[in-house]
């Protein structure tokens, strides 16, 4: 199954490439002129390999066996959306805020108590803030704290 | 007489300040790579943002630092967990483990961190004296050899990974062509960058690479339960200064290991967990009493940990003289060199003279430091696997957004470290490697400027000129032959021997262990 999935999904990477590197502007007639030679050459590469792998399966008979592991999923889509709530409020929120709340929902997710986060949410962002801003000079965003 | 200046020219930048890095970076990596999940790959990667405000000397030893010392933290788990806190240390557990059991596991740490420091002293005196050579020799190379020894690298790397080659291949290829991305080098024609600015000048390396092994390693760690220590065996690491009874006895058996591990971590693409897995079985070959091994037996943790530790100086000797990682940690040090505004290369000898030197002197005293610290701080560095797990992880995620935003401040990249991490995670899950994604992207640019100034050179003539250019020196056909060769050998032969592969073989043991 695995190898079926790779295989496909590299036939199509490189169908991508292939056809997407015709838009590119030949400058001149020699192939190192050529922006889309390089490209293809890799896409050419994948497809030979991918036909290569897809072969192996079927002559493999890999059986096509699907499992999905429902809780790890739910997990790793709760994980996934957390992060990007927390990459798309660390600007309006500032960081510190942001990251407070990050590292409260992150540690409770991941097995925390939530008096574990509680107390560790606020000092881990300080922390990094810190570190970041004054010893390491990056302007991380201050948002709603613009008064610091 | 002989000219040292390449031993001394380095010491007026050994300030306080580099010093106080080099302390602070081994001691960081020690502690990275004592915890199970954190590898030496993710502790340089995350660090790289850091180093920023740094000159390029106190940024390059302090990396180093992080680099040699998480090769060497990977024992401290593997002796008290039985697993290995940085995957080099695979073969370390057999015996380390069982020691331990036994209620030595100060001897056990003690014996780890001695071999760790020979084979790293011993790696580092071969990088002093070979890497200027080698450079010198390769200061002729053209854009033929110097396109198949990135072939040659990519490959072996994909062949070592554990699983199928040709995912192993596959992953290459998808790093190359993430890294064509943007400003085709040759006419300045844009290339993949899905209408957006932020992808012009392609895909910010340290954001693909924090992605990948950060944020990867991260989301992978939080579906394993934490394997959670024995009070006694924490209580039971002390006086690791034992180790030096078996200093005499174990000679032999260490030169033996560091040859091995400063080979192996030469060859491109190949790194500390292939040199253990070679040196461990070349010492079960070699041993009296090869039935002790795997139940706690001192050479087996001597072979292990001097090989892994002596792919330091290999892997760094092809980078400095070369420009071509040896691993894929050095390719993310390859990383922080190119963010400094350094070339890697042969070049390096020329433009940089005191700071090639002050690496040697710097990785020497990184050796030493491995050998004070482990040994003084071995019970309190055992401690460190008691610390709540998923603070660790969600502290480690902290620092991957900010550190990938700290890059050239942008939260684009930050977008794009997450897509790589997601991207890192189904790879893992497809049991496709992550590693050859790293050289690929690191190679891929000086790949395709070579290739390409190759065939403007040939003019249309590409065969003719191959040969001519082979007749000059035969270093790039032989190169092509041998990546060839290894590519195919798995056609005549069953077993991988010189691969991750072999690991197999010895899990058995591990199990019956634990």
């Amino acid at each position: 199954m695995k190898d079926y999935i790779v295989g496909i999904s590299g036939l199509g990477l490189s169908g991508y490439v292939f056809f997407a590197s015709k838009a590119f502007q030949r400058l001149g007639s020699g192939l190192s002129e050529d922006p889309a030679y390089y490209p293809r050459i890799l896409a050419g590469i994948l497809a030979a390999m991918s036909i290569g792998l897809l072969i192996g399966a079927l002559r493999k008979r890999n059986k096509i066996e699907v499992k999905f592991n429902r809780t790890l999923l739910i997990n790793l889509g709760k994980f996934l959306g957390l992060l990007i709530v927390y990459i798309l409020i660390i600007v309006p929120l500032g960081f510190i805020i942001a990251t407070a709340l990050f590292t409260f929902s992150m540690i409770w997710l991941l097995g925390g108590t939530r008096k574990q986060a509680l107390v560790y949410a606020l000092p881990i962002s300080l922390l990094t803030y810190l570190l970041f801003s004054y010893l390491l000079k990056v302007p991380l965003p201050k948002g709603l704290l613009q008064f610091i | 007489m002989f000219d040292f200046s390449l031993y001394t020219a380095g010491l007026p930048l050994m300030g306080i300040t580099t010093i106080i890095a080099l302390i602070g970076g081994t001691l960081t990596g020690i502690v990275i790579g004592a915890l199970p999940g954190l590898s030496a790959m993710m502790a340089v990667s995350i660090l790289v943002p850091l180093t920023y405000g740094m000159t390029a000397e106190v940024a390059i030893l302090m990396l180093l630092g992080v680099y040699c010392g998480a090769n060497y933290g990977g024992s401290i788990a593997a002796t008290l967990v039985n697993i290995p806190g940085t995957p080099s240390a695979v073969m370390t557990t057999l015996d380390a483990y069982p020691m331990a059991k036994n209620g030595q596991a100060g001897l056990a740490i003690g014996l780890a961190t001695m071999s760790s420091a020979i084979g790293g002293f011993f790696s580092v005196i071969v990088l002093s004296m070979l890497s200027p050579l080698i450079a010198r020799f390769a200061l002729q190379f053209t854009s033929l050899e110097k396109l198949s020894i990135a072939i040659f690298g990519i490959s072996v790397m994909a062949f070592i990974s554990k699983g199928s080659t040709v995912k192993g291949l596959m992953a290459g290829i998808f790093g190359l062509m993430v890294a064509s991305m943007g400003f085709d080098p040759n006419t300045s024609i844009l290339r993949f960058n899905f209408g957006s600015i932020y992808l012009n000048s392609g895909v910010n390396f340290t954001a693909a690479m924090i992605g990948l092994f950060g944020m990867t390693e991260i989301m992978l760690s939080a579906e394993k339960k934490a394997k959670s220590v024995p009070d006694k065996q924490i209580e039971a690491v002390k006086n690791p200064f034992a180790c030096f009874k078996y200093l005499r006895l174990s000679l032999g058996n260490l030169f033996r290991s560091s040859v091995i591990g400063v080979i192996v971590g030469a060859i491109p693409g190949a790194g500390g967990t292939i040199a253990s897995i070679i040196s461990y079985a070349q010492q079960k070959k070699l041993s009296k009493h090869p039935e002790k091994m795997g139940q706690g037996a001192v050479e087996g943790i001597v072979a292990a940990e001097a090989a892994n530790n002596a792919c330091t100086g290999g892997a760094m000797t092809t980078l400095l003289s070369l420009g071509i990682p040896g691993d894929a940690v050095t390719g993310i040090l390859m990383g922080a060199f190119i963010i400094h505004g350094l070339q890697p290369g042969p070049n390096l000898f020329n433009t940089n003279y005191n700071l090639i030197s002050a690496i040697f002197i710097g990785m020497f005293l990184i050796n030493i430091l491995i050998l004070v610290l482990g040994l003084l701080g071995a019970p309190y560095f055992a401690k460190l696997l008691k610390f709540p797990r998923q603070l660790l992880n969600t502290v480690i995620l902290v620092l991957c957004v900010v550190g990938t935003f700290g890059v050239q401040n942008s939260m684009f990249d930050v977008r794009v470290m997450v897509v790589f991490a997601i991207i890192g995670y189904i790879f893992t899950k497809l049991e496709v490697p992550r590693a050859p994604i790293v050289l690929a992207l690191i190679l891929g640019s000086m790949m395709e400027e070579n290739l390409r100034r190759w065939l403007s050179l040939a003019d249309g003539q590409y065969w003719a000129y191959f040969m001519e250019c082979s007749r000059k020196t035969p270093i790039a056909p032989i190169i092509l032959a041998i990546t060839i060769f290894t590519l195919i050998s798995p056609l005549f032969k069953k077993t991988k021997v010189f691969s991750e592969d072999a690991l197999d073989e010895y899990e058995e043991i591990n199990k019956k262990n634990s």
